[in-house]
């Protein structure tokens, strides 16, 4: 799975590009939780190439953001297609991340 | 005292044959005491039954002791004696003078008078009226009557010796029942119980252990008992050590309330070393909170002038609120931290509140490059305008091919004018975040003829080969149609800017998982340094071939910006005087009509 990395300022953006599904889940958990941890925490995930994800990719988005809650904050979602948004929903766990429309919003936020 | 008795008694006689064991000694000692009690009782009782047996039977001889006496009939005496004795049972029984002479006894070999005299002496002893009695013999004096009663008396010792024997019997017993209660006691039963114990609300491990003779289990539960005194203690020691930080279960509610803030709190000593942080201030000190605390937080801090204004805070040099901004950390991971503090009142260290800054200080330097590049840029045309305007002011008189060219001049330099306010404007929008995409379905194979059509002529001014290599089909996307435009059109006309002429551009299409529009030129090219800042806002690339080109500098940090709106993204790869090649990616989303 391809992962593509924007660096905004000094917020690195992740874009994974395709469903977060089974392994591709893992291994966009493993790159976004190095990047959160080398940014401090100024990282936001642009889901705008994510069509859909399944109960992985939903609990690797998760998992980044209970560790982030630690230090009081949320993870950063934007670009949420409403495939996603209505996973988000449906499980009740759009409350546990920080949605945004775009990436250029979701950046400001850190201002 | 009961640890006292654990030492001795460890759990396999504790809990089933301790138990038993201590039941025997209550039982013994109870038992030992009933005994002494008893036999106390029972004696008072043999002397009271003795003493009424003498009294009766000296009652009984009186009569028959007088009759003898005064008719001097010693062997009528000693008859009634005997007759007495073996009637009431006694063990002794005497009749004697005053000077000690016996007159008649049970005990033939002891009587001292050979006969019975006509007076008596008188009795140098009184009678106690329990065992010894005077009988008056009618004109003659008194006689001392002894009676020993002994029967109730034996009957009681062996009675003591029943309890006795009872008593040791009981303690054998028990013994015996005590050590096949431990030879049946097997270590997992021992557990249990232990268990049990701890169920019931035991406390005490020693309370708990178990013989080490049980084999491994009862090794292994020993261990597991020290193990848990080991970190009781140590939790003890902690709750010591930190109870000025955590002193209650109020303060834990506190802290988890702290640790929800996003920005980091810190509390110092007087010598600056950590006493709590929540959880943003360990991030933000990359360490953990328990790594945290106790450690110098000036270690953490590399800049010398935000070092000596905490120092001074802490040591409450300092009465008011600091301020103060440090970097911490290198390269892509580093960041700028504002730590805001003040003194404790009332005691020594300070309390810090730690924010992260880093994108502020990106934003502000950005914002202040801009301003500054943008005056500079607007600074160019208006100076021109204004030349080219006081000249032609000047020379009213000028010829029509000069006043033309002038007003041309300003009329390029307006226009120019006119583009770098829309981009600055455009920038502006990106940068407060009001620029929103305006999304519709976009038809590609429209908006690339629309695109081949207009840069034509430019490119057939340049000689140069404009060619769009368009797959046969291509879909339609949804987007901002005028933004992608606006991206599009600073690519492939800055391709076309910087090919000399003769050179050729070529813009591919692909539309697989995402739109991805490839214009490569043959132009001259990016040096590796500038490949980086390209994108930048004003930045333009230190060659003399593009300085020479005019160009904002905008163009492509638009397009870039526009592009990440929606999801992609503008890269660039670049051979010096080959040429470049600018990827436009976009991913792709269902189109808006189908959806509906």
């Amino acid at each position: 799975m391809e992962i593509r990395e924007q660096q905004h300022g000094a917020v690195k953006a992740i874009s994974p590009q395709g469903p977060l599904c089974q392994a591709d889940a893992a291994e966009f958990q493993k790159v976004a939780s190095g990047m959160l941890s080398a940014t401090m925490g100024r990282c936001v995930v642009d889901l705008t190439a994510t069509p859909y994800l399944d109960s992985q990719g939903l609990e690797s988005l998760l998992s980044l953001s209970e560790t982030l809650s630690d230090s009081g904050q949320l993870l950063k979602l934007c670009g949420v297609c409403e495939t996603v948004r209505e996973i988000l929903e449906l499980t009740d766990l759009a409350s546990s991340f920080e949605q945004f429309e775009d990436i250029t919003t979701a950046v400001r936020s850190f201002l | 005292m009961r640890r006292m008795l654990r030492q001795f008694f460890p759990r396999q006689t504790s809990m089933i044959s301790g138990v038993l064991v201590m039941n025997t000694l209550i039982v013994a000692c109870a038992m030992a005491a009933l005994w002494i009690v008893v036999g106390e009782v029972r004696r008072e009782e043999a002397t009271r039954a003795a003493d009424r047996k003498a009294i009766v039977v000296a009652e009984m001889l009186r009569p028959d002791l007088e009759r003898a006496f005064a008719e001097k009939d010693l062997a009528g005496a000693r008859l009634a004696i005997a007759k007495a004795a073996h009637a009431g049972a006694l063990s002794g029984c005497r009749v004697s003078l005053g000077d000690g002479a016996v007159v008649a006894d049970l005990d033939a070999s002891a009587v001292t008078a050979k006969g019975i005299p006509d007076e008596f002496p008188p009795l140098t002893a009184e009678p106690d009226s329990h065992h010894s009695f005077a009988i008056d013999i009618p004109g003659k004096g008194r006689v001392l009557l002894a009676i020993e009663v002994a029967a109730a008396t034996a009957r009681s010792e062996w009675l003591e010796y029943g309890f006795g024997g009872t008593c040791l019997g009981a303690i054998v017993l028990l013994g015996v029942v005590s050590v096949r209660a431990q030879k049946r006691a097997t270590p997992v039963t021992l557990v249990q119980s232990a268990l049990s114990s701890v169920q019931a609300g035991e406390k005490e491990l020693a309370a708990l252990e178990l013989a080490d003779s049980f084999g491994g289990i009862a090794e292994a539960w020993n261990g597991m008992l020290r193990e848990l005194a080991t970190h009781r203690a140590r939790a003890r020691f902690d709750s010591v050590l930190t109870r000025r930080t955590e002193p209650g279960e109020r303060d834990e509610v506190v802290g988890k309330m702290v640790d929800s803030l996003w920005h980091g709190v810190v509390a110092v000593d007087e010598e600056m070393r950590i006493r709590y942080c929540n959880g943003a201030a360990a991030v933000f000190l990359s360490g953990t909170r328990d790594g945290l605390i106790g450690t110098p937080l000036l270690d953490r801090i590399s800049e010398l002038q935000a070092k000596e204004k905490l120092a001074a805070l802490a040591a409450a040099k300092g009465r008011g609120k600091i301020v103060v901004e440090t970097r911490i950390g290198e390269g892509d991971g580093s960041a700028v931290l504002r730590i805001s503090g003040k003194p404790v009142s009332g005691g020594g260290g300070a309390m810090l509140l730690i924010e992260d800054v880093t994108q502020q200080r990106v934003a502000d330097r950005s914002r202040n490059a801009f301003v500054e590049q943008a005056t500079h840029e607007l600074r160019t045309p208006l100076t021109n305008v204004r030349l080219y305007v006081e000249a032609l002011v000047e020379k009213p008189d000028a010829d029509v091919s000069t006043r033309s060219q002038h007003l041309n001049i300003i009329n390029q330099e307006v226009r120019r004018l006119e583009r770098i306010v829309g981009d600055m404007l455009s920038v502006s929008e990106i940068e407060a975040g009001t620029l929103k995409l305006a999304i519709h379905d976009i038809r590609l194979p429209a908006l690339f003829s629309d695109l081949e059509a207009e840069f034509a002529a430019p490119a057939r001014s340049k000689n140069i080969t404009l060619r769009f290599d368009l797959p046969p089909k291509l879909p339609t996307i949804v987007g901002d149609r005028d933004k992608l435009v606006l991206a599009l059109t600073n690519v492939i006309g800055n391709a076309i800017k910087y090919t000399p002429e003769g050179g050729t551009v070529k813009v591919g299409v692909r539309a697989d998982d995402a739109l991805v529009v490839d214009v490569a030129d043959s132009g001259i090219g990016i040096a590796a340094d500038d490949a980086d800042r390209i994108f930048d806002r004003f930045y333009r690339a230190k060659d003399p071939r593009v300085e020479k080109i005019v160009g904002t500098g905008l163009g492509l940090a638009l397009a870039r910006e526009v592009m990440r709106l929606h999801g992609g993204d503008v890269t660039v790869q670049s051979v010096p005087d080959r040429g470049s090649t600018f990827s436009i990616r976009m991913p792709l989303k269902a189109p808006l009509s189908m959806a509906a």
